[in-house]
């Protein structure tokens, strides 16, 4: 067992168990059952993604046993005590958690600003007083509503995959100072300018780490405030972002009759019609070029979340990629897209080519494939 | 408390505070699950309400059920129902997309493409709003320039110091268009950044508001008149008389005398700062005492703002006033139902709303009664303003009366230029204690904010909104045409009269060579020879050559949808008094009467709609493709013949697509009528050649082949020629 889940198991569940599962156990559990929905890279499929930094029902250990054990009310995940011992329970519970990486367990408290008037920021300050509002963060990302008029104190873990040299990068107007493993990384007091900051490097070692972070800046309709930490020469991890609020990312899946779905895919020219067929085939049409240029298996598509942002974020495809799949549907040199509709299994496309009207259909074949007809 | 919290606690409470006109009330709406933020709404005649949202979907609501119609869409910013087609029209990003329920059972079925003929790279700012629909049925939409990109127009600025940062990554981006119909797509005016609202008035009229930014010193209004440039300098790549080069070799004067000036500017903070698309009150009074005006409202104030314009010198101007505050979220897009109420859909995404909410759908409700004390109206006098109230006026106020101009620039928005408090003189109030009129000084290109502070009505009532800002463009002529000759155009939804002088001139752009232009008769086509011509004054010569001879000449045969290719050469002539429309002047009568100009356009500028080419009083060529005198030029033309009912009326326009010289003039150009009037119900006629008086023209090689199906043939015909960049759309 690796050092710092032995340390992370001291630490945080002495009192719920004492002992030392076997990540390895977790893993075979995975892959009898788990994988099935949750994908074998644990990125998702039918059931979310277990290892980006969206944790609905929350990422500590506790709540991660929790789901597992006793299920997830309203979807397919059932209660899983039921099938499996207590013992493999915590198995699984750690191979999940031993896959996470970036910051988790966020938690986000604010204060009035009125205490903090002249005096530095620390957190000895923050537990000598109440905080007026305390959330747990799913999106594992600092944000904070619009106009808010406080101070912001943010608490999470930061799971270190990479031991090595990381840093900082802060901007934003304000007040910052930065914690890891209760020693300040960082202070600023940017009065006029939104400076980046690149804060003194620091080393961590692989594991659980403690990061506190506290801020204050003046009101304005949306927090100026970002910061990210690097990996000299390696990852980034955004820790500061734009809320869900409260709505749940939508995942379009495949059913019983096929699917045409329009949405901004990066590497996908915009004009591309995503075909989403009921052996979860996954086909992108480009109604530019007349062609099939990528397909995927167990797909299904992460829709941009109704995020606080203009759009800018694309839509992901989640699947396995096809190879050998791209092909020349029609012939010709100008594509001119007509209509295109569904008929059960199938998504029936009409175009011209060079001025001559074509209508072609795509039908799932086996499961991991397609057939055209004409 | 110090004092900036004192400030901060004002601020937050003067925005979340409403402000809403007597007799007025908003009622919110729950929305269906999953619709995380609403982009458009509309009403169908049945009372259904419609919307749209970000997240890709259309929801009907009838009573208080929600039930979901499409789905998977990209970005719906807009929604139509169409009552004819019994079909919704929504403005996805990539396309133009009707949709319709094949089997009624309230689940779109097909999602057909009406046009995609624009350009779009993927930057997020492409934004496509729209569609609003014309009384002919024709739908118009518009198209953002991107917010990053490689072709910017800083104008010599440096980027992030006031250079332009809105960038043209892709075809026609920064212009609105119509489509007539399916695979429709005509380029209607350029020079927009992002005009996310559009609005077409009672009497088809387009209005654009667009939002500050680099080019655009203020939110502004804009009324669309076909060809014009409205500002925005890098959607002008699109024109065919500019190119890249061109437009970066121009400076901010250079666009100053091309650019329209918009009819109403938009305060900001004060009225607007991201306009949504108007709507006029046709309430019939059901909405209140404001019949008539243009509602807007804006997505970062969460208001209503009312707005009015007069046409002055031929175009319009007008001003604008605050509303009703205190909306939820971020109007965008409005709707009236039958009981003449007004709904919006807002959203608070993206980019900040007063009004705080992620999104809503409100509507506002007139008790019916309660005649709010407001200002209604203002209208500019030769001297100074006139300015109505909703109710006779208390003790006089006289108004004070500031005024400033902006700056043309590449920075983002521009701060007041020349400000100035200006001296009120001669101050008068009506009668009825209404309308108040007095003088100021009156200069041109300025706005000017007429505030009537303590301003109370006979019952002592305050106003809620106390300033009117008008924009004054130009200033009344000494004498003005007859009351009745200075409302609407003759030419709807273009926004010009017929033959209108001050209409943009289309771009001259090169011809395709001779040889490219020759194109062998094919088998079926008839040669139109001298069996073929019923007036004997026109005479072929020995080399197949018919000089235009007196009367009109008229086929022996009657034609429906034809394809037709003529030959014309002018003769040359010195002669200074022969020029305009006597250079060389004909047409080609369509059926006998829908004429397709010939004159000579070769350097010899006459009205718009009378060019060479042209739909002779309608529709002027895309472009000017014109040969000089003295060498022969080729029409190639594919028509579609009118359908009428039994009754008479017209199921189908007559509509023309046509080559001058190999370059593409006119794309399925829908006919409004015969050249001197209305359609008449007809049915096959000759095909015509115009006498007419002027220096002389000559025709050879003219060919039909009759019957020749239209729709069938179009997409092939459409690429007869070579495509050039002008021909490109």
């Amino acid at each position: 067992m690796k050092f710092y889940l032995f340390k992370y198991l001291i630490i945080f569940n002495f009192g719920l168990y004492i002992g030392f599962a076997d990540i390895k156990r977790g893993q075979e559990v995975y892959n009898q059952i788990c994988f099935n929905c949750h994908g074998p890279k644990l990125d998702g499929g039918i059931g979310p993604s277990l290892v980006d930094s969206y944790w609905k029902n929350g990422d500590s250990y506790d709540a991660v046993y929790r789901s597992i054990a006793k299920g997830v009310t309203g979807t397919e995940m059932i209660a899983y005590e039921l099938v499996y011992p207590e013992k493999d329970l915590h198995a699984l519970t750690e191979f999940i958690i031993d896959k996470q990486e970036g910051n988790r367990q966020t938690q986000r408290s604010t204060y009035a600003r009125d205490y903090f008037v002249g005096k530095r920021l620390h957190p000895d300050l923050f537990d000598s007083i109440e905080s007026t509002s305390q959330t747990r963060l799913p999106e594992n990302f600092y944000y904070v509503g619009r106009m808010f008029d406080g101070v912001l104190r943010g608490q999470s873990k930061l799971f270190i995959k990479t031991p090595g040299k990381y840093r900082f990068n802060v901007n934003g107007k304000g007040r910052t100072s930065i914690w890891v493993n209760g020693k300040e990384v960082h202070y600023s007091n940017d009065k006029k300018n939104r400076d980046t900051y690149f804060t003194n490097e620091f080393e961590l070692s692989a594991g659980i780490q403690d990061l506190e972070i506290l801020h204050e800046e003046p009101t304005s309709h949306s927090m100026r405030f970002g910061v990210r930490l690097q990996k000299l020469n390696g990852k980034h991890w955004m820790l500061t972002g734009k809320s869900l609020e409260g709505s749940v990312p939508k995942v379009v899946r495949s059913g019983e009759k096929a699917k045409v779905i329009r949405k901004w895919i990066d590497g996908l020219p915009p004009r591309t019609l995503l075909l989403l067929l009921p052996n979860r085939v996954l086909l992108a049409y480009d109604s530019a070029s007349g062609k099939i240029i990528k397909g995927w298996e167990s797909a299904f598509i992460n829709q941009t979340p109704s995020l606080d942002s203009r759009s800018q974020k694309k839509s992901e495809v989640k699947g396995i990629e096809l190879t050998g799949i791209a092909k020349t549907v029609l012939e010709g040199d100008r594509f001119n897209l007509l209509h295109y509709e569904t008929s059960g299994d199938s998504v029936i496309i009409a175009t011209l080519v060079d001025g001559q009207q074509k209508e072609f259909s795509i039908s799932p074949d086996g499961k991991n494939s397609y057939k055209l007809s004409f | 408390m110090n004092i900036l919290s004192a400030l901060l606690l004002l601020f937050s409470f003067s925005i979340l505070s409403a402000q809403i006109p007597d007799g007025y009330k908003i009622q919110s709406i729950s929305l269906p699950r999953g619709s995380v933020s609403v982009l458009g709404l509309c009403h169908k005649p049945d009372g259904t309400l419609a919307i749209c949202t970000w997240e890709g979907e259309v929801w009907e609501r009838k009573g208080d059920v929600w039930t979901k119609f499409a789905e998977n869409l990209m970005e719906p910013n807009g929604i139509y129902f169409d009552e004819k087609e019994d079909a919704y029209y929504v403005g996805q990003k990539p396309e133009l997309t009707r949709l319709i329920d094949l089997d009624k059972d309230g689940d779109c079925d097909r999602y057909e493409c009406i046009t995609d003929a624009f350009g779009i790279s993927g930057e997020y700012h492409e934004y496509h709003f729209g569609p609003v629909v014309d009384s002919l049925g024709r739908k118009y939409a518009s198209l953002n320039l991107a917010a990053r990109g490689e072709f910017t127009v800083p104008d010599g600025k440096p980027f992030g110091k006031g250079g332009g940062n809105m960038s043209y990554n892709a075809p026609w981006r920064g212009w609105v268009y119509r489509s007539d119909r399916k695979g429709h797509f005509h380029p209607l005016a350029s020079g927009f950044r992002s005009p996310c609202g559009i609005g077409m008035s009672p009497e088809d009229e387009l209005f654009i508001t667009d939002n500050q930014g680099d080019w655009v010193a203020d939110c502004a209004l804009y009324h669309v008149r076909e060809g014009n440039f409205y500002g925005h300098p890098a959607s002008l790549p699109a024109r065919p008389d500019f190119t890249k080069e061109k437009v970066l070799s121009m400076n901010a004067e250079d666009f100053e005398k091309i650019r329209t000036s918009p009819a109403v500017w938009l305060v900001r903070e004060e009225i607007a700062n991201s306009p949504g698309s108007p709507i006029w009150d046709t309430t019939n009074g059901k909405f209140g005492p404001f019949k008539g005006q243009m509602f807007i409202g804006d997505q970062r104030q969460s208001n209503y703002f009312r707005s009015g314009v007069e046409k002055i010198n031929g175009e319009y101007q007008g001003w604008c006033i605050d509303f009703l505050r205190g909306l939820e979220s971020g109007p965008v897009k409005m709707s009236f139902d039958s009981q003449g109420r007004l709904w919006s859909a807002q959203v608070g995404r993206g980019w900040f709303s007063k009004g705080g909410k992620r999104t809503a759908i409100q509507y506002v409700e007139w008790d019916k009664k309660t005649t709010p004390f407001a200002i209604h109206s203002a209208s500019l006098t030769k001297t100074g303003f006139s300015v109505r109230f909703t109710e006779r006026i208390g003790k006089k106020m006289t108004p004070k009366v500031s005024s400033w101009g902006y700056h043309y620039y590449s920075t983002y928005g521009s701060p007041p230029v020349d400000q100035q408090e200006l001296k009120v003189s001669n101050y008068q109030l009506s009668k009825d204690r209404k309308t108040v009129t007095f003088d100021v000084p009156l200069s041109k290109k300025k706005i000017y904010a007429i505030t009537f502070t303590e301003q109370r009505n006979t019952e002592a009532e305050m106003l809620d909104f106390d300033t009117i800002y008008y924009t004054l463009n130009q200033t009344r002529p000494v004498r003005e045409p007859r009351p009745g000759r200075n409302v609407g155009w003759s030419l709807a939804g273009s926004s010009w009269n017929r033959n209108d002088k001050n209409r943009p001139l289309p771009p001259v752009v090169a011809p395709l060579s001779a040889d490219k232009c020759a194109i062998p008769a094919p088998k079926e086509a008839t040669q139109l020879d001298s069996t073929q011509w019923t007036n004997p004054n026109w005479l072929l010569d020995k080399n197949g050559v018919m000089p235009r001879g007196k009367g009109n000449n008229s086929t022996v045969k009657a034609y429906g949808d034809a394809r037709i290719h003529l030959e014309f050469r002018f003769d040359q002539s010195d002669n200074p008094d022969w020029k305009g429309q006597l250079y060389g002047n004909s047409g080609i009568f369509l059926m006998s009467g829908y004429e397709m100009q010939v004159v000579n356009s070769f350097q010899n500028p006459t009205f718009a709609d009378g060019t060479c080419g042209s739909i002779y009083g309608q529709h002027p060529p895309r472009v000017n493709s014109s040969r000089k005198p003295g060498e022969w030029q080729s029409y190639d033309i594919l028509m579609k013949a009118p359908v009428f009912s039994e009754k008479g009326n017209v199921d189908q326009p007559l509509r023309v697509t046509a080559f001058h010289n190999g370059i593409l003039i006119h794309n399925d150009t829908w006919v409004y009528g015969e050249v001197g009037g209305p359609y008449k119900k007809h049915g096959k006629r000759s095909l015509m050649i115009q006498d007419h008086k002027g220096t002389g023209v000559s025709f050879r090689n003219l060919w039909i082949i009759e019957d020749f199906p239209y729709d069938l043939n179009l997409p092939a015909f459409r690429n007869t020629f070579p495509r050039s960049s002008a021909s490109s759309i």
